[in-house]
C-alpha cells in the first residue's frame, strides 16, 4: 500500500480553484514529482496535503485519513515538509532548527538523527551553532530538508526546493532527495525545474491550471524540452524555468 | 435634570472633538494618541492665558493653535519609520511626557494644576466648534482627498505608487488633529474652570480609544457616535453607572471581536465611502 | 555616598521585580504578538490573593504563593479565551492583530481593574503581618531587609528558569519557532493552541508571583499596583526588543536605578517620565530594541 494517497484533492481561495481534483500516490522508495509553471497549483497541492490550506477530497498518510486534522497531527504521522522559499526558523541556530524538526520523535533519538543529517549534509555540521538566517540560500534549503528528515518521515514533501539555488547546488540537493527515497521514504517533489526533476523522479505529474494533465515515467514523457513545448506552448529557450538551467 | 443633560451634551461635544482628531489619524494609517496631549496643551494655554499672562481667552487659544500647527506635524513624523502598535506607543509616550512635565513645573502649578479659569464655555461654543470640525473632517475624508487618505492608511506603499504623497498627507493630518485637540482642551478648561495633570493622562487615553473603537474605526461619524454613547451611557443606564468601567471594557472587547467597524459600521449608512479604497480611483482624482 | 549605595541596593530590588513583571509581558508579546495590557491586573491579582488569603485563612506563605501563581495563570487563560483566542481564529495579519488585541486587552484590563477596585473597596490593603515578619540587617550604614533578599532571589531564580526553558528546552525551541512562524511550527509537529495556552498560563503565574513579591516588599497593595507598572513594563520590553532576556534585565535596571539612584541626581520631571522617555527614544532611534532578534519580528 502507498504511504501517501491523495484522492480528488481540490483547493479553493475565495472563488478561485487553485487545485482541481488531483490524484496522487507515492510509495516507499519512490520519488513522485509534480512539474508545471508558476501558478499551476504545485505549491497549493503540497500545502493542502500538509494541512496548510483548506481543501476537499481525501488525503491518507500511512493508511490514516488526515484531511480535517491539524497540520501538527500530520507531522506526527510521519510527514516531513520542506516549505517553499527559505523555510527555516531564522533566529534559531542550525542545531535548534534540526532539534525542532525532531519535535515528534523521542528525544533520545535526536543524537542519532543529527548524525544521519550531518552525514547527508556535511555543511550543516560545520555551521551547527550559527543562526539559520546567516546561512546561504542553498544551506538554508539543505537545513529545511534536514529538519524535515529529523523525524525520519515516511513521506517527505518538498515544495520548490530548487527555487533561487545555483544549478550545482540544486543538483546536489536533488541527488540527496533520490538517496532519501532509496533509503525508504516516499518523496513528493513539486518543482519548476523539469530537467533536474526528470533526473531523479520515478513518476512525473505534469500540472497546469490546477489539474494534472499528464503523468508517467520521465522516459515516457520524453525530454523536458519536448514536455515544455508540448504542454505549455513554450520553446525551451523561453520556457519560464521549465527547461534545465 | 435639565442642567445635567446639557452638561452631558456639552461633554459629549468636547469628547467628540478629541475622538474625531484621533479618528483622522487612524484613517490615514497613524494610530496616534497625541490628540490627548494636544488637549492638555490647549487646556494649559487657556489656564495660563487667564491666570498668568493676563490676556484674553482668544489670545490663549491663538497661542495654543500656533503651537499645534508647528509641532503637530512633528509629533506625526515618526510614523514614517514605525507603524502600527509602535507608533501608538510613541504617541502615548508623548502624551505622558507632557503630563509628566506639567505636573513637575511650578509654572503650571505642578500636581495641583491651575485654578481660576473663567467658566466661559457654553453649549453654543461647543456646538459651533463641533460643526466646524465636522466640516473639516468631512472635507479631509471626502472625495479624492478622502480616498487618498484611506489609501495611505491601508497600504502606504500602494498609495505611494499610485501617486499619493502619503507623508505630506499624514503631516497635514497631524497638524489638523493637533489643532482640534487644542480647541477641545481649551473648551474643556473653560468649562470645568481648572486644569490639572490627571485630566489628560492614561485614563483619558483609554476613554478616547474606547469611543473611537466602539463608535467605529475609519469614519469621523463613528467618533461622534462613540463619544456621545460613552459619555452619556452612565446617564442613560443609571443602575449601571457603578459598573461603568466593566460595561466599557466589555463593550470594547465585544466590538473589537465581533464588529471591527464599530456601531457606525452596523448602520452601514456610508458603507461605500468607508469601505476599501480603490487606489486607481484615488489616483484619477489626484 | 552611603545614600547612593543604599539607593543602588533599592534599585536592584526594584529592578528584580520589574524584570519578573516584564518577563511574562515580553514572552506573550513575542509569541502571541499581543501587548497584553491585562498583564498588569494579573500582577495585581497576585497581590490581592496574598492579602485576602493572608487575612481570611491560616494558610502559610508558600501555599499562598502556589495558589496565587495558579490563580494568575487561570486568570490569564480567562483573559485569553475572552480577548485573544477569538482573534486567533480570525487569522488577522500581524499589524491588525497587534492593534486589535491591544484594544481587547485594554477592555479586559479595564474590567479587571474595576473589579479589583471594588473588591479592595477603593483602598490600599495591608499585608497581614502574620504572613511575613520583616527582619533588618545592617551593614554599617546600609540597610538590607529579608523582604528585599526574598524578592531579589526569587526574581533571579525565576528569570534564570525562564531563560533556561526558552533557550535550552524543546518547549522553548517550539515557542521561539512559533514566534517566528506559526505555520512552520505546525509543520514540524508543534500543536500550537496548547502551546499558546501553556505559555499564557506560565506568564500569568509569573505576573502573579511578581505581584505577590511587590506586596511583600511594600507590605501593601491596591488595585493600581499593576497598572502603575504597565508603562514601565512596556518601556522595558521596547528597550529589550523581542526575545532578549538580557535586554529585559538591562531595561529593568535602567528603570529601577532611574527611580532610586536617579531620584538623587535627576530633576524630578526626568525621573518621573523616564519610562516614557525610554519608549520615545528607543522607538525613534532603534525601533527593534537594543537586543531585538533582528527585523524578523517587528514590522
Amino acid at each position: 500500500m502507498s504511504d501517501l494517497i491523495v484522492r480528488d484533492l481540490s483547493v479553493h481561495y475565495g472563488g478561485i480553484r487553485a487545485v482541481r481534483g488531483v490524484n496522487l500516490e507515492a510509495r516507499k522508495g519512490q520519488v513522485v514529482a509534480i512539474v508545471g509553471p508558476n501558478g499551476a497549483g504545485k505549491s497549493s497541492t503540497a500545502r493542502a496535503i500538509m494541512g496548510l490550506e483548506p481543501a476537499t477530497g481525501a488525503v491518507s498518510i500511512s493508511g490514516r485519513e488526515v484531511l480535517g486534522h491539524p497540520t501538527s497531527m500530520r507531522a506526527s504521522l510521519g510527514v516531513g515538509f520542506v516549505p517553499e522559499g527559505r523555510g527555516v526558523f531564522g533566529p534559531l541556530s542550525v542545531r535548534e532548527n534540526l532539534l525542532l524538526g525532531g519535535y515528534c520523535i523521542d528525544s533520545k533519538l535526536h543524537t542519532k538523527r543529527l548524525d544521519v543529517i550531518c552525514e547527508l549534509f556535511p555543511v550543516l555540521g560545520r555551521r551547527f551553532e550559527q543562526h539559520a538566517s546567516s546561512l546561504s540560500g542553498g544551506e538554508q534549503q539543505m537545513l529545511a530538508v534536514g529538519r524535515a528528515l529529523m523525524s525520519d518521515p515516511a513521506v517527505l514533501i518538498c515544495d520548490e526546493p530548487s527555487m533561487g539555488l545555483a544549478p550545482a547546488v540544486s543538483k546536489t540537493l536533488f541527488a540527496t532527495l533520490r538517496t532519501i527515497a532509496d533509503r525508504g521514504a516516499a518523496v513528493l517533489l513539486g518543482d519548476q525545474n523539469a530537467g533536474r526533476v526528470f533526473a531523479v523522479a520515478d513518476e512525473v505529474c505534469v500540472m497546469r491550471l490546477g489539474s494534472i494533465i499528464a503523468r508517467g515515467t520521465p522516459r515516457s514523457l520524453g525530454s523536458p524540452d519536448e514536455l515544455a513545448s508540448h504542454y505549455f506552448g513554450t520553446d525551451s529557450g523561453s520556457s519560464a524555468g521549465l527547461a534545465d538551467t | 435634570m435639565d442642567g445635567e443633560w446639557s452638561a452631558t451634551l456639552l461633554l459629549c461635544g468636547i469628547y467628540s472633538l478629541v475622538a474625531i482628531a484621533t479618528q483622522l489619524g487612524i484613517i490615514c494609517g497613524a494610530f496616534s494618541l497625541a490628540p490627548i496631549g494636544w488637549m492638555s496643551v490647549g487646556a494649559y494655554a487657556a489656564a495660563l492665558a487667564a491666570t498668568k499672562w493676563q490676556v484674553g481667552g482668544a489670545t490663549g487659544l491663538a497661542i495654543g493653535v500656533l503651537v499645534a500647527v508647528v509641532f503637530g506635524p512633528l509629533v506625526m513624523l515618526p510614523v514614517r519609520r514605525i507603524s502600527g502598535l509602535y507608533f501608538a506607543l510613541v504617541s502615548l509616550a508623548f502624551v505622558l511626557v507632557i503630563q509628566s512635565v506639567v505636573s513637575h513645573m511650578d509654572y503650571t502649578g505642578r500636581a495641583l494644576g491651575i485654578f481660576g479659569v473663567p467658566l466661559l464655555t457654553n453649549l453654543w461654543h461647543v456646538g459651533i466648534a463641533l460643526v466646524l470640525v465636522c466640516g473639516v473632517a468631512a472635507f479631509m475624508t471626502g472625495g479624492w482627498r478622502g480616498r487618498a487618505l484611506r489609501a495611505a492608511g491601508q497600504d502606504p506603499k500602494v498609495a505611494y505608487s499610485m501617486g499619493v504623497n502619503v507623508a505630506n498627507l499624514q503631516l497635514v493630518v497631524g497638524a489638523i488633529s493637533a489643532v482640534i485637540g487644542v480647541v477641545a482642551g481649551f473648551l474643556y478648561a473653560h468649562y470645568v474652570g481648572y486644569v490639572d495633570p490627571t485630566q489628560y493622562g492614561f485614563a483619558m487615553v483609554v476613554q478616547v480609544i474606547t469611543m473611537v473603537i466602539i463608535g467605529g474605526r475609519g469614519h469621523w461619524m463613528g467618533a461622534i457616535i462613540g463619544a456621545f454613547l460613552i459619555t452619556s451611557l452612565p446617564l442613560i443606564l443609571r443602575p449601571l453607572a457603578e459598573w461603568r468601567d466593566v460595561v466599557n471594557g466589555a463593550l470594547l472587547i465585544v466590538v473589537a471581536v465581533l464588529l471591527p467597524a464599530g456601531i457606525f459600521g452596523v448602520f452601514g449608512l456610508f458603507r461605500r465611502r468607508a469601505g476599501p479604497v480603490d487606489p486607481a480611483e484615488a489616483k484619477a482624482g489626484h | 555616598m552611603y545614600l547612593v549605595l543604599q539607593q543602588c541596593l533599592n534599585g536592584l530590588v526594584l529592578a528584580s521585580d520589574y524584570t519578573l513583571f516584564a518577563l511574562g509581558l515580553s514572552v506573550i508579546w513575542g509569541v502571541l504578538k499581543v501587548l497584553n495590557l491585562a498583564h498588569a491586573e494579573l500582577f495585581t491579582a497576585g497581590g490581592l490573593v496574598t492579602v485576602m488569603l493572608g487575612a481570611n485563612t491560616g494558610l502559610p506563605l508558600p501555599v499562598i504563593v502556589v495558589i496565587a501563581a495558579v490563580a494568575g495563570g487561570l486568570l490569564s487563560l480567562l483573559v485569553d479565551t475572552v480577548a485573544f483566542w477569538p482573534l486567533r481564529l480570525k487569522k488577522l495579519n500581524t499589524e491588525e492583530l497587534e492593534l486589535t488585541s491591544l484594544i481587547t486587552s485594554l477592555g479586559a484590563s479595564t474590567i479587571l481593574l474595576s473589579l479589583v477596585d471594588r473588591i479592595t473597596k477603593h483602598a490600599a490593603q495591608p499585608l497581614p503581618p502574620r504572613l511575613f515578619t520583616v527582619m533588618t540587617w545592617r551593614f554599617g550604614p546600609l540597610i538590607l531587609t529579608n523582604a528585599q533578599v526574598l524578592v531579589t532571589l526569587t526574581a533571579l531564580v525565576l528569570t534564570l528558569v525562564t531563560w533556561w526553558v526558552v533557550r535550552r528546552t524543546q518547549y522553548g525551541r517550539a515557542l521561539r519557532g512559533l514566534a517566528f512562524s506559526p505555520d512552520m511550527a505546525r509543520v514540524v509537529g508543534v500543536r500550537t493552541e496548547p502551546l499558546f495556552r501553556w505559555t499564557l498560563f506560565a506568564c500569568g503565574a509569573l505576573a502573579a508571583i511578581a505581584g505577590l513579591l511587590l506586596t511583600i516588599l511594600l507590605a501593601t497593595m491596591d488595585a493600581y499596583s499593576g497598572a502603575n507598572l504597565m508603562l514601565k513594563g512596556i518601556a522595558i520590553i521596547v528597550l529589550a526588543g523581542s526575545g532578549s532576556i538580557l535586554g529585559l534585565l538591562l531595561g529593568a535596571f535602567i528603570l529601577g536605578f532611574g527611580e532610586t539612584v536617579g531620584s538623587l541626581f535627576l530633576p524630578s520631571v526626568i525621573e518621573s517620565s523616564l519610562p516614557f522617555l525610554v519608549i520615545l527614544v528607543v522607538l525613534l532611534i532603534r525601533p527593534h530594541g537594543l537586543f531585538g532578534e533582528s527585523e524578523s519580528v517587528r514590522t
